[in-house]
C-alpha cells in the first residue's frame, strides 16, 4: 500500500523536528520552521514526483526555508533550549553539565556540519541521503560529518594535540628509516 | 643468550617469516615451530582493513551518540501539535 502525500508529510514530522532543531538550536524556532516547511510543501505538492525520494524532498524544503529565514533570525541559543525532561530528571549533576557543554559546542559548529552530524547520528541517514538533503556531493557530506565530529572531540576533550603527536611520531619513524638506509648505502659504498 | 619474553620471540619469528616466505612454502622458525604456507596465504589475502579506530575514538563516538540522543530524542518524540495536524488534514480535504 502506498502512502498518500499527506500521510507521508505526517510520517516525516518527527524527523523534520530533529533537523529543524539541529539547524535553529531553538525549540520554538524549530517548531515554527517545521510548520513553515510543511506549508511550503503543501503548496508545492504538485511539484513532487511520486515514487521519488520524499524524505529528501521534504528535508530540502525545510533546509531551504531555514536558509531563506536565516538573515531575519537572531542567534537564540540558550539554556532554555535544553530538553526540559532531561533537566527535570535525576541525571547526575556532572552529566547535565557535560550535556550543556555538548549543546553549547554543537551551537558553535557551522549549521551545515551540525545538520549533517545530527541527521547522520540520530536519523541514521547515509552519506548519500545527507548529500541529497543538502544538495551537495557525497564527499562533501562525509567531510561535514567528519569535521563536526573532530571539532566536537577537540572542544569536548581538549585533545587537539593528538593528531600533532601522531604526525610527530610518524616523522621520527621516517627519519630513523631514512638514516638507517643512508647508513646501509654508505657501508655498501665502502 | 639472555632471557627473551614471549613478545620478543613472536617478533623474531615474524621477522624470520617475512624473510622466508618468498622462498619457501612452509616456514620453520628457529624455535622449531612450523608455520604452514596456507596459514600465511590466508593472512596475506586478507583484505586491507581501514585504519583501525582506537579505543578512545570508539569511546568518544559512543559518548557523542548518547549525548545527541539525549539532546534530540526528546523533541522527536513530542506529540505533534494539533494545529499542525489540522493544517495537513485541511489540505487533504481540499
Amino acid at each position: 500500500m502506498t502512502l498518500s502525500f499527506h500521510d507521508q508529510v505526517i510520517g516525516i514530522l518527527p524527523k523534520l523536528r530533529v533537523q529543524a532543531l539541529a539547524l535553529t538550536r531553538n525549540r520554538a524556532a524549530a517548531e515554527d520552521l517545521v510548520q513553515d516547511a510543511v506549508c511550503n510543501a503543501l503548496s508545492a505538492q504538485n511539484s513532487f514526483a511520486p515514487g521519488t525520494n520524499f524524505a529528501a524532498w521534504m528535508h530540502r524544503i525545510l533546509r531551504n526555508r531555514f536558509i531563506s529565514d536565516l538573515r531575519k533570525k537572531r542567534d537564540t541559543t540558550d539554556i532554555d533550549d535544553m530538553p526540559a525532561s532531561f533537566l527535570a530528571t535525576n541525571a547526575p549533576h556532572e552529566d547535565r553539565i557535560v550535556l550543556k557543554d555538548l549543546d553549547a559546542a554543537l551551537a558553535r559548529l557551522p549549521d551545515d556540519q551540525r545538520e549533517a552530524l545530527v541527521l547522520g547520528v540520530i536519523e541514521g541517514m547515509s552519506y548519500q541521503e545527507l548529500a541529497d538533503v543538502a544538495g551537495c556531493a557525497v564527499g562533501t557530506a562525509k567531510s561535514r560529518v567528519f569535521r563536526a565530529r573532530r571539532q566536537l572531540e577537540i572542544w569536548m576533550t581538549g585533545e587537539e594535540h593528538v593528531g600533532n603527536d601522531r604526525l610527530k611520531a610518524q616523522a621520527v619513524t621516517l627519519r630513523r628509516k631514512l638514516s638507517r638506509k643512508e647508513g646501509q648505502n654508505a657501508s655498501k659504498a665502502i | 643468550m639472555g632471557f627473551r619474553s614471549p613478545e620478543d620471540v613472536e617478533e623474531t619469528e615474524r621477522a624470520w617469516a617475512c624473510q622466508m616466505m618468498t622462498y619457501a612454502d612452509d616456514v620453520t622458525f628457529p624455535s622449531g615451530r612450523v608455520r604452514r604456507y596456507h596459514q600465511m596465504d590466508k593472512t596475506m589475502n586478507k583484505k586491507p582493513t581501514k585504519k583501525p579506530e582506537t579505543t578512545s575514538d570508539q569511546a568518544f563516538d559512543l559518548w557523542l551518540k548518547r549525548g545527541l540522543h539525549q539532546l534530540f530524542d526528546d523533541v522527536a518524540n513530542e506529540p505533534i501539535p494539533e494545529e499542525l495536524l489540522k493544517l495537513i488534514e485541511d489540505d487533504r480535504g481540499e
